[in-house]
C-alpha cells in the first residue's frame, strides 16, 4: 500500500489551553487539491502549522509523506512550500522581489547563507514560471496584491516542493488575478503534486478542488465537493449562508467574510 | 598630533558607530521604540556597577553590570512582546521603575566622587573615556557589529515574514532573542559613549535617517554607521571649537543630519 501524502489521526491541538483543533482525522492519499474551508478561528491556519511541525499536537499523530513533522522537521519542511496570509507580511521591510524569492532558496541552506549564482538562478527560474521575471529588482511592497501573491508562490515553488500549503491566497484579489492564480495552481496540480488551500470563501478555488474539508475546530464534512457542499451541511457552521443564482451559476455565499 | 583624550574620543566614536546598524533592523522590525527603554535600564546597572566596583575594584567593571541590565531588559521585553503590546508596556514600565529605584537608592549610599561617576551615565562625556572603557567598548561593539553582519539576512526575514521563515526551518524564537541580545549590547555601548539621556538620538536618528535616504537594506546599514560616525566626529570638533559638552554636540549634529535627510526626501517627492 502506498504511503498517504498526509495522514492525520485523532489530532487535538491546544493553544494557550484553548482547544483549536479537536480530534480530527483525515487522509490525503494521492496527489490532489484539498480545499479547507471554515469560519474565522476555525483552526485552518493551525492545521497548516501542524502539518509543518511548527505547532505541536496535544494528542494524535500527524504524518506528511510518512514522516513525523516534529521529529523529522527539516526533511518535512524541505518537501513543503508555504504561502502565508497577506496580513502576516510586513510591507514596511523594503525587500525587492528578488530578495523575497531568494528567501525561499537561502533559508533551506545552513548558515552562513551566502548567495551563490545557483541560488539566483533557482530564484529567477521560479519567478519566470510565474511570469514575474521582469520584476526582479522591483520593491515587493509596490506591487499589486495579485503580483505579490504570485511572488510569494514563486518563493514557495523555488525549491521545487511536492506539497504546497496556501493560506487564504485568494483573499482580496480581483477577478483577473484570481483567474491567473487558478491557472498556476492547475498547472502545479497537473504536474502530479499536492496543494492544500485554506480559504474563507469557496469561490473561485472550488472549481479546482478534488476534495473539500469543512473545518470548525472539528471536521464537519470531508469528501468530494459535490457531496460536501450541500446547503444543509454548510449551514451547520455558516448559519448566514445563502444560495444565489448568477448567470446560470449556483453561488454559495457563506456570509462570514473577513472584515 | 591629537591629544590622547581626543584620540580616545575618536576611537570611542568609531566603536559607538559600529553599534548603530543593528538599530536599522530594529526599525524595520517596528521595535526601535524599545531601545530607549533598554537604555534606561543602564541607570540601575551603572549604580550597582559602581557600588560593586567599590567593594571589589579589580573584579567588577561597571560597564559589565550596565550590559547585564540592558540584556535582562531586552530579553524580558522580547518575552513580554510575544503576549502583545499591553504586556510589553507593563513589562517596560516595571523594568524602568526597578532601574530608577536601584539608581536612586544606591546613589544615596555612595560618596560624592562615586555619585559623579554614576551620574556620568546620565550625560556621559566621550572625552573622558579611559583605556579600560575603550577596551570594553571595542569588544562589545565588535561583537554587536559581527552578529549584525553575519545574521542580518535572518533578522530581515523575521521582520518581513516570520511565519514563512519558521515554515522554512529558521529558528525564529532563537533569532529573535539573538536580535534583542545584540541590540542590548549595542545600547550599552552607545549609553557609555553619550549617556542615557542623549543615547536616544543615536539609537533612533541614524537608523531613521538612513531609512529616509535609501530603499536598499545593505545601504541603510552602511549609511547608519557613516551617519553615526559623522555625528560623533563632527560633534567632537564642534564641542572643541565652541567649548560645549561633547554628547550634546554629537546629539545636535545627529539631529541635523536626520533633518537634512528628511528634507531631501520631501524635496524628492
Amino acid at each position: 500500500m502506498e504511503t498517504p501524502i498526509i495522514s492525520i489521526n485523532k489530532v487535538t491541538v491546544k493553544i494557550s489551553n484553548h482547544i483549536v483543533l479537536e480530534n480530527i482525522s483525515f487522509e490525503v492519499e494521492k496527489p490532489s487539491l484539498l480545499l479547507v474551508i471554515g469560519p474565522n478561528g476555525a483552526g485552518k491556519t493551525t492545521l497548516l502549522k501542524t502539518l509543518l511541525g511548527i505547532t505541536r499536537p496535544y494528542r494524535g499523530e500527524v504524518r506528511v509523506f510518512g514522516l513525523n513533522p516534529l521529529k523529522e522537521q527539516m526533511k518535512v519542511r524541505r518537501l513543503i512550500g508555504y504561502v502565508p496570509q497577506k496580513d502576516k507580511i510586513s510591507y514596511e521591510t523594503p525587500l525587492t522581489v528578488g530578495d523575497v524569492v531568494l528567501m525561499g532558496v537561502l533559508l533551506r541552506k545552513s548558515p552562513p547563507r551566502t548567495v551563490s549564482e545557483k541560488d539566483i538562478e533557482m530564484a529567477r527560474r521560479a519567478l519566470a514560471y510565474l511570469g514575474m521575471e521582469d520584476e526582479w529588482s522591483s520593491l515587493f511592497s509596490e506591487l499589486s496584491g495579485g503580483q505579490q501573491r504570485r511572488v510569494l508562490i514563486a518563493r514557495a515553488l523555488s525549491s521545487n516542493p511536492l506539497l504546497l500549503l496556501l493560506d487564504e491566497v485568494f483573499a482580496g484579489l480581483d477577478l483577473e488575478s484570481q483567474e491567473n492564480l487558478l491557472n498556476i495552481l492547475r498547472e502545479f496540480k497537473e504536474s502530479g503534486r499536492t496543494i492544500i488551500v485554506v480559504e474563507h470563501e469557496l469561490d473561485p478555488i472550488v472549481t479546482l478542488a478534488d476534495r473539500v474539508l469543512v473545518l470548525n475546530r472539528c471536521i464537519h464534512a470531508y469528501g468530494e465537493p459535490n457531496s460536501v457542499l450541500s446547503e444543509e451541511k454548510l449551514k451547520r457552521i455558516y448559519p448566514h449562508l445563502k444560495l444565489i443564482e448568477k448567470n446560470g451559476r449556483r453561488i454559495i455565499v457563506l456570509g462570514d467574510r473577513h472584515v | 598630533m591629537f591629544d590622547p583624550f581626543i584620540l580616545r574620543a575618536i576611537m570611542g566614536t568609531f566603536f559607538m558607530s559600529l553599534s548603530v546598524p543593528i538599530m536599522v533592523i530594529m526599525l524595520l522590525r517596528g521595535s526601535l521604540y524599545i531601545t530607549p527603554e533598554i537604555s534606561h535600564a543602564a541607570l540601575g546597572g551603572a549604580a550597582l556597577g559602581v557600588l560593586l566596583q567599590m567593594i571589589s575594584p579589580v573584579l567588577v567593571n561597571p560597564f559589565l553590570i550596565v550590559l547585564l541590565f540592558c540584556l535582562i531588559t531586552a530579553v524580558l521585553a522580547a518575552y513580554a512582546g510575544r503576549s502583545g503590546p499591553q504586556a510589553l508596556g507593563a513589562m517596560l514600565s516595571a523594568l524602568l521603575a526597578i532601574s530608577v529605584t536601584i539608581y536612586a537608592v544606591i546613589r544615596s549610599w555612595l560618596p560624592i566622587e562615586k555619585k559623579i561617576l554614576v551620574d556620568g551615565y546620565l550625560i556621559s562625556d566621550i572625552l573622558l573615556l579611559s583605556i579600560i572603557d575603550l577596551l570594553s567598548l571595542a569588544i562589545a561593539s565588535i561583537i554587536a557589529f559581527t552578529i549584525t553582519i553575519m545574521f542580518y539576512r535572518e533578522f530581515i526575514y523575521i521582520c518581513f515574514d516570520a511565519d514563512t521563515a519558521e515554515a522554512l526551518g529558521l529558528r525564529v524564537k532563537l533569532y529573535n532573542i539573538l536580535l534583542f541580545v545584540t541590540t542590548s549590547i549595542a545600547v550599552a555601548v552607545i549609553v557609555k559613549a553619550v549617556g542615557v539621556l542623549l543615547s536616544v538620538t543615536l539609537l533612533t536618528l541614524p537608523a531613521a535617517a538612513s531609512r529616509a535616504l535609501t530603499r536598499s537594506i545593505n545601504i541603510m546599514l552602511l549609511a547608519s554607521f557613516i551617519m553615526a560616525l559623522l555625528s560623533g566626529l563632527a560633534g567632537i570638533a564642534l564641542s572643541y571649537q565652541l567649548n560645549i559638552p561633547t554628547s550634546g554636540a554629537i546629539a545636535l549634529i545627529s539631529t541635523a543630519i536626520f533633518l537634512i535627510t528628511h528634507l531631501t526626501r520631501l524635496k524628492r517627492r
